[in-house]
């Protein structure tokens, strides 16, 4: 017996090398990328919730690659002797009867088909983030808030455009990117499985790439947009500001679901998720919250972390429209920071130059990362400065406002 | 090219009327909340005062 026929990885790699190298150096440079992705987490220079389930699972996936065809060999027809695939999943086959053979031969088939792709384990995923918000800083300010939060949409919304016409991308297509210019990783995911579905691998793996550097990149942002004189502002004490009840802010949260979820039903799944999370933590029910915040969240956020992982096999990564997808992800998410500063010019325009423009960029709704990173960069120039909490409105603001979006883009593109 | 731009113009409105009409709906709830009137304050000092009255005759007795 050979080797290769027993150490099967090598079986394919000497094939792939022969028949296809592109294909070999690509799978090698994914494994690399895998273990640096997996170190620069450990380091928390990226988001190690992601990036340690992500980093491994793509390493794994790209080396356990084999011969396998699954479904010939169980329906007992001609074997395809160089179909490549894993026992991890197929994220390719839709025919039904294929897909219920591979959910009783791939260990995440199951996940994958009925939590992933279906766009469960985003809405789970905002559910968690909906019981860590506190609505009360946005009900402060709403209007502020909302401002800003729309502002910080600018890439969103230019996204689009520029996607449709430089690289003829189709409008669905178009939007699935330009929505990672909203900076929420289930948006884009649910967003794209709606309007995309072919591309919404690629799409999700850049979104959540970038949305680890977003408070890498931002500081540096506003040093060059916002000059030393205008990071320093202090912001007027308030007078008589109003603590919300918890009853208001559950009630609140019940009106806002219904309303949108009435405007806007094909995005109900998400606003119901969100408003669920912020209900359950404004209704007392403490094990309900810790259940949403601890084990809900941090669940899915594990499963998604593989399952991103495992998705970023060789071929999906060939794809040649990665490229353009990585660059327009990066022009989306810069356009929504810059619209979010010029918001805050415009805040500081409006009030007499009583406002910090830095507070602008907090709109970009990485929840709470770009409200502390706008804190950060104003308390290294002013350390008196306290910007925490209109920071907060306008980033949670920002995760209303990429919902109605997503819900406005698939209604629109869908109708 | 003009399509385009008009799908943007649109989802740029959309969201900017239901993004104020969550700022009005906000506006609307928090005065509707704060005009109620302060029914349960009063309740809260009877209740105080009745368990004093309580105590008080067990305290006698």
């Amino acid at each position: 017996m050979e080797l290769t026929k027993i150490f099967q990885g090598f079986d394919l790699l000497a094939f792939q090398i022969e028949h296809d190298w592109k294909l070999a150096v690509v799978r090698l440079v994914l494994v690399l990328l895998g273990i640096v992705m997996v170190y620069l987490g450990r380091k928390g220079i990226l988001e190690p919730l992601l990036m340690i389930p992500m980093g491994l699972g793509m390493s794994t996936i790209n080396a356990s690659m084999m011969f396998f065809d699954p479904v010939n060999m169980v329906n007992k027809t001609t074997v395809d002797p160089t179909r490549v695939g894993t026992l991890f999943l197929d994220s390719i086959e839709s025919n039904n009867n294929n897909l219920m053979t591979l959910c009783q031969i791939d260990w995440l088939q199951p996940i994958y088909t009925f939590a992933f792709s279906n766009g469960l384990i985003a809405c789970l995923i905002f559910i968690g983030i909906g019981s860590l918000l506190d609505i009360g800083f946005v009900m402060a300010r709403p209007y502020q808030s909302m401002f800003l939060a729309i502002c910080a949409e600018l890439g969103t919304f230019l996204t689009l455009p520029i996607a449709m016409l430089f690289k003829g991308m189709t409008p669905g297509e178009a939007a699935s990117i330009a929505l990672v210019g909203g900076a929420d990783g289930p948006m884009v995911l649910f967003g794209s499985l709606k309007m995309a579905p072919e591309l919404f691998v690629p799409i999700t793996v850049v979104a959540y790439l970038y949305l680890a550097l977003a408070y890498g990149g931002f500081p540096y942002l506003i040093r060059f947009m916002v000059p030393k004189k205008f990071r320093m502002i202090e912001m007027p004490k308030e007078k008589n500001v109003r603590e919300f009840s918890s009853f208001e802010k559950l009630l609140f949260s019940i009106v806002a679901c219904v309303v949108l979820s009435f405007l806007f039903p094909v995005a109900a799944p998400l606003f119901f998720s969100l408003f669920l999370g912020i209900a359950i933590r404004e209704s007392g029910l403490e094990k309900f919250r810790y259940f949403v915040s601890e084990i809900i969240l941090y669940g899915s956020t594990l499963t998604l972390g593989v399952l991103l992982g495992i998705l970023c096999d060789a071929k999906t990564i060939m794809n040649p429209q990665v490229l353009p997808l990585l660059i327009l992800g990066i022009i989306s998410l810069g356009l929504s920071a810059v619209g979010g500063l010029i918001g805050g010019y415009l805040m500081y325009f409006f009030t007499g130059g009583k406002y910090n423009p830095v507070i602008g960029i907090a709109g970009v709704s990485c929840v709470p990362s770009t409200a502390k990173v706008a804190q950060k960069a104003v308390a290294h120039d002013n350390p008196g400065a306290v910007i925490m909490q209109y920071a907060l409105g306008a980033n949670i603001c920002g995760v209303i406002t990429t919902a109605i979006i997503t819900a406005a883009y698939i209604c629109l593109i869908q109708s | 090219m003009l399509s385009v731009v008009k799908l943007m113009l649109i989802a740029v409105a959309v969201t900017a009327v239901t993004g104020f009409l969550i700022s009005f709906l906000i506006q609307i709830l928090t005065k509707l909340v704060s005009s109620r009137p302060q029914k349960s304050s009063d309740e809260e000092e009877l209740t105080a005062l009745a368990i004093a009255i309580a105590l008080r005759g067990a305290e006698r007795k």
